[in-house]
């Protein structure tokens, strides 16, 4: 909690960041498992790729194994693949997990086995509500360089902490949002001229958001938990107009949170003296057929609350310039023309 | 005239050594006596010879002396460092008893001045110690307008400094928590101000200061790598005087002087502001933090009569910074130090001494829904008994002993407005320490000395405490916790005792050179739990217990010592090897705050450091200064039960305080008659860090894949300071002084840590982290009238 806090010391100290050259010698390429598996269908995943060496900017990814996730209750499920790593369950295969239940994944890549440790569901906890607070953070969007300073909405929620056990927290978002773009305004790349389109300015986006923040609560067991800060979202692009917003929130077993906590502990550090150094993140995945073998990533098995919002631009009370995007919507990546259902 | 003072001062040391071999055959009488500075200080490593019979002593660290005479009329001359020769005639008719005050030379022995004690090197039995006196430290170099007494430290040889923005230093492959750390006798437990800037030491009242790292006197222990010795000044017996200092972030007043001819005392007060520099820069970050510190010191001396004086050291300070909108941090340093000097008579001294240690921290926190406020602190009491015996011809006998009660609260955590933190309170850790020691110099023969001690230390853990037994076979952890075992207030729950043998050895091989060998073993019952490469205000003390077992160091030491013929150049030789056991490491991603089961987050091993140690000073003529280069190692092992508790799969691997090579050149010019240039380089070897082998994607985030612990190293760190000084003008009664310093002057990006990042469009790096990336200049003026 504190060394979150403290990531500002060294503006003040006047610190600055430089590259320097890396060992290229000691690089080294390690199967990365990313597995999610829940009691909510459309959360469960399987993403497989391999770490590179720093230098190389290129991703790979494995698209040829054999992932299927298993329980000691005798459940089955076999995933299959889809694009840029990702392994989906199989159709027709109702890939949902029930808490109490125990699971492991395999993951089959040439004749090397890839297991995890069993890993328990643990039951869900609901989430009472949610509100809103407006706020800056600093945040970058895919594709930029620098982060900026955006006001926002932070996002908040409300749950009663169960008393008498350990309870761990993580939290993902799925967000459909529509959009209002400038297509009159595109200037065409080669010749710097504006090269108005007609179409479109209206769109649909539907995102996943994952975070890698975890909580326990070793300081609040017991009590009702009010404003734990869940989520930050600028109002620039996801909030210009509608949001439809829902939270899922996943009970997780300890060793997944130590997983994820030195994983975001990573993520946040700058280096400074309140840093802890870096260590390795050890997972839950190792090779059958040879323990040394590094196996990055986790197998995360969770039960799921979930509570779904609906956000206005009308109803937020705070004066923001509006989404700017000189060209047709349609290029945003995912976006659609198409209004969905109930919208 | 400076090449004759030294010419004296070695031909003063060739009478005293003779004068030890020859034995008395009339019946004789003991001349004793004190030696005192212009304020009425003890003056340590003060010369006197004795004509006609052409005897010479050194006085001892009470600046006491004595010798044996046979009836007579004799002329006592003393010699000094910075002080003007003193003769006086004594007639000896039975024991006497004299004291002997110096004045200051002021500008007659200015070259001298700076050589700070060199040629007593050779002859003195202990090594490996370093000391500096006030007038050296405000030579060096300055940041932001102050000399520093830790950041002056980082030069002596065997020392490295824990990086930028943090005042810790690593002694000979230890590390920053096993330095004992003292004021006036006082342990301090952060003797950081702003971030390491400055430290607690208030250089214009700053006597002087030693560091021990090896053959430590059997007087000193609590620590296991060294222990810096930091002495302030009392008032001066003359009359009253005043000191202001100013610099852009900083101000200074002080004044001492007799109150009456028995009592004298100091008032010391400083205080940093650099808020006002911070409101200046764009970046709100910057814009909205703040912080500040202030201490002052106050010390008496009160002299009952010839044979008891009481002195008293008080200190206290209070440091304070800010980040925008989320969380302060302050803490609070009280020092106290009372001290009854006794001479029981003229071969026999002695000292009680009550110390008084507390530091206090808050952090608060004001986020919404997190209202809260952490406080930590750990509290000393000790008492110390000191003897002097030097009624046997040929030794000089310390002994004593000290016992110390430890009560440290590691953690309240006290939330409040619409906080959903429970109220959390870990229990006191309590502890007492006492020890015995004696220690023996001893001449054996004109050539060859000894110091000879013993040290016997014994801790005890005490309740209340809930001792968790863990089970058998697995890594340690809160779920693995199969018993508690509960203590009571005040019982006993873990004791560990042992002895502390310490000696060294001198055999002088010509008038001038000497070679010196030293053994010492050392333990450590409280140790600084931080995960952090620095002392940080978020750390916390802890004694040892069931699980967390004394740390205890070996060291060998071997050294040469040469002083050239007319004393303008001294050279000297160490090499060393320790051997370091029960140290603390942290499993990968410990939880330290607020975790009562500590212990399971800790690893546990032993280490091996060793080194060799060179240093050419030129004590002498225009240019003076020194060449220190240092080459050493520093390993960790930590091979635990089970995988978990592992490191690096149990093979020794680069401790963080592994900087192999460490080269440190200081100069000091005299440029013109007024002015002098000094500049300070420094070169080390990057420390090790843990480096990633690759990186990968993760929920949508680019990573660094690190493996194993401490395989890479750093960039080399390197810095080059300059300093511009006045010498003192003098005004009427007034005296002026001032600097002009640049600190890391051709603008070294000397990296503190480094990290992996990824920027859009770019592949994921290695990049480095600095504190400081621009030459700092600044720049502090003084006035004493």
């Amino acid at each position: 909690m504190l060394r979150r806090l403290l990531p500002f010391i060294l503006l003040l100290l006047m610190g600055c960041i430089d590259p320097v050259d890396t060992d290229l010698e000691t690089q080294k390429k390690h199967l990365v498992v990313e597995g999610y598996f829940t009691n909510e269908a459309k959360l469960n995943y399987v993403r497989l790729s391999y770490s590179q060496p720093h230098s190389s900017p290129y991703n790979e990814f494995e698209a040829k194994a054999v992932v299927t996730v298993w329980s000691n209750e005798g459940e089955w499920y076999l995933f299959s693949y889809d694009k840029e790593g990702y392994y989906y369950p199989s159709a027709g295969s109702e890939a949902v997990g029930v808490p109490g239940h125990t699971y492991m994944l395999n993951v089959a890549v040439g004749n090397q086995l890839y297991q995890s440790e069993p890993v328990i569901m643990k039951e869900p906890i609901a989430i009472d509500s949610i509100q809103f607070e407006i706020g800056e953070q600093t945040f970058a969007f895919p594709g930029e360089r620098e982060k900026q300073l955006l006001p926002g909405y932070n996002v908040l929620v409300d749950y009663n902490d169960p008393a008498g056990e350990k309870n761990f927290l993580r939290w993902s978002f799925t967000t459909q949002y529509e959009v209002r773009t400038q297509p009159q305004d595109y200037i065409h790349p080669f010749t710097g001229m504006p090269a108005p389109k007609n179409c479109c300015m209206q769109c649909f986006l539907e995102e996943k958001l994952e975070q890698l923040k975890v909580i326990d609560d070793r300081l609040t067991n017991g009590k009702k938990v009010l404003h734990q800060n869940v989520l930050f979202m600028p109002f620039e692009k996801y909030l210009g107009v509608k949001n439809k917003l829902t939270v899922y929130q996943h009970s997780i077993t300890e060793d997944s949170y130590n997983f994820f906590r030195i994983l975001e502990q990573q993520k946040i550090a700058t280096g400074t003296v309140f840093d802890p150094p870096p260590a390795e993140v050890k997972g839950n995945m190792f090779n059958v057929n040879n323990e040394n073998e590094q196996v990055i990533g986790f197998f995360d098995v969770s039960g799921v609350s979930s509570k779904k919002v609906t956000i206005l631009r009308n109803a937020i009370d705070y004066p923001f310039a509006p989404f700017r995007f000189p060209d047709d919507c349609q290029v945003m990546r995912n976006a659609t023309k198409t209004i969905p259902e109930d919208w | 005239m400076p090449r004759k003072s030294v010419a004296l001062f070695l031909l003063l040391l060739a009478f005293t050594i003779d004068v030890w071999g020859q034995s008395a055959a009339q019946k004789q009488y003991k001349l004793s006596g004190t030696v005192r500075g212009t304020w009425g200080e003890r003056l340590e490593g003060a010369f006197l010879v004795v004509t006609p019979s052409d005897k010479g002593v050194v006085t001892d660290k009470q600046g006491r002396f004595s010798l044996l005479l046979e009836k007579g009329t004799y002329t006592v001359s003393c010699q000094y460092i910075g002080m003007a020769p003193l003769r006086e005639t004594v007639t000896i008719e039975g024991d006497k008893e004299i004291e002997l005050t110096l004045t200051l030379s002021n500008f007659k022995l200015k070259e001298v001045e700076i050589t700070s004690r060199p040629v007593s090197d050779i002859n003195a039995t202990h090594m490996g110690s370093s000391f500096i006196d006030q007038k050296m430290l405000t030579r060096m170099p300055k940041l932001l307008g102050e000399a520093d007494v830790l950041r002056s430290v980082s030069a002596l040889p065997g020392v490295v400094n824990a990086g930028e923005g943090t005042s810790g230093f690593f002694v000979r492959g230890g590390s920053a928590d096993q330095n004992l750390v003292l004021m006036d006798d006082a342990p301090l437990f952060n003797a950081n101000h702003l971030f390491g800037f400055y430290s607690v030491y208030n250089p214009d009242i700053l006597k002087s200061y030693e560091l021990h790292r090896s053959g430590i006197s059997a007087r000193y222990g609590g620590r296991i790598s060294s222990i810096l010795d930091v002495s302030l000044r009392d008032g001066n017996e003359e009359k009253m005087r005043y000191e202001i200092g100013v610099s852009p972030i900083s101000g200074k007043f002080s004044m001492d002087g007799p109150i009456s001819d028995k009592f004298t005392f100091l008032l010391a007060f400083r205080g940093a502001f650099p808020g006002y520099i911070m409101k200046l820069f764009p970046n709100s970050n910057i814009k909205n933090s703040s912080g500040s510190f202030y201490d002052g010191n106050l010390k008496f001396k009160y002299k009952l009569d010839s044979k008891n004086t009481i002195s008293f050291s008080g200190y206290h300070s209070a440091d304070g910074f800010k980040f925008p909108n989320d969380t302060t941090y302050q803490w609070k340093n009280t020092l106290g130090t009372l001290k009854w000097s006794h001479l029981f008579n003229n071969n026999f001294t002695g000292i009680a001494t009550l110390v008084k240690s507390h530091y206090a921290n808050k952090v608060e926190g004001i986020s919404t829904g997190e209202e809260f406020e952490l406080n930590s602190e750990i509290d000393l009491t000790q008492l110390k008994l000191d003897f002097g015996y030097f009624g046997l011809e040929n030794h000089q006998l310390d002994f004593g002993g000290d016992a110390s009660l430890y009560v440290i609260q590691p953690g309240e955590l006290v939330p409040y407005g619409s906080s959903s933190l429970n109220r959390r309170r870990l229990e006191y850790d309590k502890g007492y320490e006492t020890s015995a020691y004696v220690n023996d110099e001893i001449t054996l023969t004109d050539k060859l000395s000894a110091s000879v001690g013993l040290r016997f230390s014994q801790f005890a853990k005490l309740g209340p405490s809930d001792m968790y037994v863990y089970a058998e076979g697995v890594p340690r952890s809160d779920v693995n916790i199969v018993d508690t075992l509960s203590y009571s207030a005040g019982s006993v729950v873990q004791t560990y005792s042992g002895l502390e043998p310490r000696a060294s050895i001198k055999y002088s091989l010509t008038n001038n050179s000497s070679l010196k060998a030293g053994y010492s073993r050392t333990r450590q019952y409280i140790q600084l739990i931080s995960n952090t490469a620095a002392i940080t205000p978020v750390d916390v003390w802890k004694l040892s217990n069931n699980y967390i077992k004394p740390q205890v160091a070996d060291q060998v030491a071997l050294g040469y010592f040469y002083t050239q013929e007319e004393g303008w150049y001294d050279f000297s030789w160490e090499v060393y090897y320790k051997k370091l056991y029960n140290q603390v490491d942290y499993k990968d991603g410990a939880t330290l705050l607020l975790n009562p089961t500590l212990e399971s987050d800790l690893l546990f091993g032993d280490g091996n450091a060793y080194g060799s140690e060179w240093m050419l000073k030129k004590n002498q003529g225009r240019l003076t200064g020194w060449v220190s280069l240092t080459y050493s190692r520093s390993f960790r092992t930590i091979a635990g039960k089970t995988e978990a508790e592992t490191i690096n799969g149990g093979k020794a691997y680069p401790s963080n305080y592994d900087k192999p090579i460490n080269l440190n050149i200081f100069a000091d010019y005299h440029l013109w008659p007024k002015w002098k240039v000094t500049a300070n380089f420094t070169y080390t070897t990057g420390r090790p860090v843990t480096a990633a082998d690759s990186w990968y994607w993760y929920q949508g985030q680019i990573f660094a894949n690190y493996s194993g612990r401490n395989q890479e190293r750093m960039p080399d760190y390197h810095r080059l300071d300059v300093s511009l000084n006045r010498e003192i003008i003098k005004r009427g009664k007034a005296e002026y002084s001032g600097s002009f310093s640049i600190y890391n002057l051709y603008a070294r990006k000397n990296a503190y840590s480094m990290l992996y990042q990824h920027y859009y469009g770019e592949a994921p790096g290695a990049y480095k982290l600095a504190v400081i990336g621009a030459p700092i200049p600044s720049i502090n003026f003084n006035v004493k009238f």
